[in-house]
């Protein structure tokens, strides 16, 4: 879709399919089991802080019964900080927070590894 | 005269969307852009749906495209107050922009969200307007009122004509021929961009068509058939 590392964000009519299961159209969402939101105070379509050591981004829940329940899912694509003008300042990029870590048996990225804690957003922030 | 219908494959439907785009260039649909797309008003004349039901671990998804249904009994017809959409004699329900007041009882009629209504002025910033269809002259084809991939004024409601522009490229070339329009004449644009060739079109009548046999499988069913809306897409799934 409008995946390939986020090349396929400068397009206004990508930004508006991708999210197409969770309803969020040009922004970001975090994807949290039902059962897990519900013991953190999170509801659907809150604000939340996504906080790894490396920093933390801010997106909007969807409570998505297909989230492993001790794993939340960030998707990749959006939050660019350059790149034209459909791509730039639409969510949040989960590169800032995901651990230098690497697949000790492939050598890719580990992209499924990063420890983060998720946390409502105040009001002010 | 043909029946025209679509026949989806779920199974083979891998949710890319390419039908979305594709319309949407086909009919000159503008996007909304991030502030109309957060009150939920981008229009989508095919639109995916998404079912998840379930619970962790045992979680199930499907995606279902979903144009206009035209359906062969339209709740929208029969409570638009001006005639400003009716059942073509070719079957095909359409609209006609200069007539719609932008009542938008028709919305809430439609049980399957088929129908827009346009709430912001629509705008192609340089250099999208080349993404045009070049085929948007004003033209009334004889199903009667202006329709098509023409740009619509703020205020009125559009949804899926069917390509009805070429539906009526279709028949003028038939009519040189000097024959009727028939099955295979034309295709819709979702159906011509499916890269997993999901989507079927033709006409439901024609015993030789593809579509008049996969809507008479074992897989076949429709969107909420028990409303009675006869609708003329049908899907098929669990082959």
């Amino acid at each position: 879709m409008a995946h390939a590392e986020g090349r396929g964000a400068n397009s206004p009519w990508l930004q508006e399919i991708l999210g197409t299961h969770v309803g969020r159209r040009w922004e970001s969402w975090v994807e949290i089991n039902p059962t897990t939101a519900r013991k953190l105070g999170i509801a659907e379509g809150d604000w939340v802080w996504v906080e790894s050591p490396l920093g933390r981004v801010k997106v909007r829940a969807k409570l998505h019964p297909g989230a492993k329940p001790e794993v939340v899912n960030l998707p990749f694509e959006r939050g660019h900080k350059s790149y034209g003008r459909w791509a730039v300042g639409y969510g949040a990029n989960p590169n800032e927070i995901l651990a230098r870590e690497y697949d000790y048996l492939g050598g890719d990225a580990a992209f499924f590894s990063t420890r983060v804690r998720v946390y409502k957003a105040t009001e002010s922030e | 005269m043909p029946r025209w219908g679509m026949v989806i494959d779920l199974d083979k439907c891998t949710a890319c969307q390419a039908c979305v785009v594709a319309c949407r260039a086909e009919n000159t649909v503008p996007f909304a852009g991030p502030e109309e797309s957060a009150k939920n008003r981008p229009i989508f004349w095919m639109q995916l749906l998404s079912l998840i039901e379930g619970e962790y671990p045992r979680v199930r998804g499907q995606f279902i495209p979903r144009p206009c249904m035209h359906c062969d009994n339209p709740p929208c017809v029969q409570v638009c107050p001006v005639g400003a959409t009716w059942k073509a004699e070719d079957g095909l329900v359409v609209q006609d922009y200069d007539r719609c007041i932008g009542c938008r009882y028709c919305m809430v009629a439609c049980p399957y969200g088929a129908r827009f209504f346009n709430w912001y002025r629509p705008s192609w910033p340089t250099p999208l307007e080349r993404q045009h269809n070049p085929d948007r002259s004003p033209h009334r084809p004889p199903t009667g009122g202006r329709q098509g991939p023409e740009v619509r004024p703020v205020g009125v409601v559009e949804k899926c004509t069917f390509c009805i522009h070429r539906l009526e490229k279709a028949k003028q070339k038939a009519r040189a021929e000097g024959r009727e329009v028939r099955d295979g004449d034309y295709v819709t644009a979702c159906t011509q961009t499916c890269p997993a060739k999901a989507i079927y079109f033709g006409d439901l009548d024609d015993p030789t068509s593809e579509v008049y046999k996969l809507s008479r499988s074992r897989r076949a069913f429709r969107l909420l058939e028990e409303l009675g809306t006869e609708p003329r897409v049908y899907y098929l799934a669990g082959g």
